[in-house]
């Protein structure tokens, strides 16, 4: 658990799918182990980096106007940012394909959806930056 | 019948990670291709020499050099071109060269690489066909490799946009199950999702099972003034009393007869009527032209691609244009794909024009929707008569 001296972990949630951020972030936020913030439109989404600077990203692959490929592109050509974690939630790829890459594509971590609350947090555990960057 | 062979696919993309993710893309588009990759143009040029390579799929600056050597050395691979989302130039450029696909970045998904590669593929198919006087045995392979990529694309398209909304319910589900107490504001959230991703699943199941209904034509020699005509008497039953819809009709006679699954044809002229009628919620004209055209070599590179017209061919062109609010030009290559709909939710599931598209398609047709420059749609459907068209 979360213990005084240390901060909440900062989750950037980047999918066009408001709905599904939103439930994300409630089930994130109920642990008290995360501070959440949700962008639902991409072009959006390196301002809202830049001013929240979180320890992971949680990028969906397929957006109108940039997809998660084009962040991530960008991010990591920013001297300032490259540093973040960033993984991939997304319904493009299945479990099995994903199985027979060892849940890696590209050198970033991908977690396919559908995926459950448990899992997403898992995930998100395993990729975050230890210890947290201040 | 020997089952269609996987097909090999080469990527050429400069930048390596992007090259990975457009692979990735591609696995989900193709799941039962080879893949072969390639950085440079003399890598892939090399490459496509065994001849193995079905199609390519080529990004930017080195996309359009690769174009250029496929035409120039002859090679029968066709290319489908990636560009930045702001040169639309280079989209062009690629076009005119030759291309077998132009798309921009920001349309890359799964469903946009699988229609340009199913395209792409027949398309190669049917050339080698011509090529190889049209053997009957190899138009069925032909026929059942189309059905096995519809098959494909329709599995792939469901689950995709089934695993949002799982995700949805998966998510409800688990915060529902914390011991914590819900609010109120919390639980009218909660069940407004659990609400929203089993209404959606709803309609990709109903979609789904609308687009797999039976495809065998029962093909006729049919006036096609005749079948415009009764489309649009049904067409007419769906005009609302306070948007008036004006209708115009410039229909050629003595045209010759369209070779044509009636029922169907029927259909999908109705539903492009209702979809302009859609379209001008305030009234407006809608006008629909029958009309002859005759085939030139000039014309083969843009019309071979999806109906496979040759020089000297006589077509019946079917027009349909309304003075609606047309389509958004970021939605144009969009408009085809299955689920995809610029309806409000609840209005259209986004099969009318898929299902439409596969009717033309079905009768070796090509459908062309465009932005009108004076406002609007046009919806051209281009037939072959029935003394051209291959039984």
């Amino acid at each position: 658990m979360n213990s005084p001296t240390t901060r909440k972990k900062r989750i950037l949630l980047v999918d066009d799918e408001p709905f599904l951020t939103s439930l994300l972030r409630m089930n994130l936020e109920d642990t008290d182990e995360y501070e959440v913030r949700e962008e639902n439109n991409s072009l959006k989404a390196l301002d809202i980096i830049k001013e929240f600077v979180p320890d992971l990203i949680m990028l969906d692959v397929m957006m109108p106007d940039l997809d998660g490929a084009d962040i991530l592109f960008r991010l990591k050509n920013d001297q300032r940012l490259k540093h973040i974690a960033v993984v991939f939630h997304t319904a493009t790829v299945s479990r099995t394909e994903l199985s027979s890459h060892g849940g890696i594509i590209s050198g970033y971590p991908f977690l396919p959806k559908p995926a459950t609350a448990d899992q997403i947090i898992d995930f998100i555990e395993k990729n975050l930056p230890n210890p947290l960057v201040n | 019948m020997n089952s269609p062979k996987a097909p090999c696919l080469l990527l050429l993309v400069p930048d390596e990670t992007r090259g990975e993710f457009i692979r990735h893309l591609l696995r989900a588009a193709k799941p039962d291709a080879e893949f072969i990759s390639a950085t440079r143009l003399d890598e892939a040029l090399r490459k496509l020499e065994g001849g193995s390579v079905a199609a390519a799929i080529a990004e930017g600056a080195e996309g359009i050099a690769l174009i250029n050597s496929v035409c120039e050395q002859g090679l029968d691979v066709p290319v489908v071109f990636i560009a930045p989302d702001d040169d639309g130039d280079l989209l062009d450029q690629a076009r005119a060269a030759g291309a077998s696909e132009a798309i921009f970045r920001s349309e890359l998904s799964p469903a946009t690489l699988q229609n340009a590669l199913h395209y792409a593929l027949l398309w190669r198919a049917q050339e080698t066909n011509d090529e190889t006087a049209a053997s009957k045995a190899k138009h069925a392979e032909i026929v059942s490799m189309a059905r096995t990529e519809s098959l494909a694309r329709l599995a792939s398209s469901i689950s995709h946009e089934v695993r949002n909304p799982l995700s949805l319910i998966y998510l409800a589900a688990d915060f529902l199950a914390r011991p914590k107490p819900l609010t109120e504001e919390a639980r009218a959230n909660i069940v407004g999702y659990l609400r929203s991703g089993a209404g959606r699943i709803e309609e990709v199941i109903t979609s789904a099972l609308a687009a797999c209904a039976p495809r065998e034509l029962s093909l006729a020699a049919h006036d096609a003034n005749d079948i415009v005509e009764e489309a649009l008497r049904l067409a007419k039953t769906r005009l609302r009393v306070d948007a008036p819809v004006q209708f115009h009709k410039d229909m050629s006679v003595g045209m010759p007869a369209i070779f044509a699954d009636r029922s169907r044809m029927v259909s999908a002229i109705h539903h492009l009527l209702t979809n302009a009628i859609d379209a001008m919620p305030d009234g407006g004209d809608l006008t629909v032209t029958t009309r002859v055209h005759s085939f030139t070599s000039s014309e083969r590179a843009e019309w071979q691609r999806e109906g496979w017209f040759r020089a000297g061919d006589v077509a019946v062109i079917i027009e349909i244009a309304d003075t609606g609010h047309g389509i958004p030009p970021d939605k144009l290559s969009h408009i085809y794909e299955l689920f995809f709909t610029t309806k409000p939710a609840g209005h259209g599931a986004g099969l009318g024009l898929a299902t439409i598209k596969k009717i033309i398609q079905l009768h070796n047709g090509r459908i062309a929707i465009t932005n009108r420059p004076e406002g609007g749609v046009l919806a051209e459907l281009t037939l072959k008569t029935a003394a051209t068209q291959p039984v």
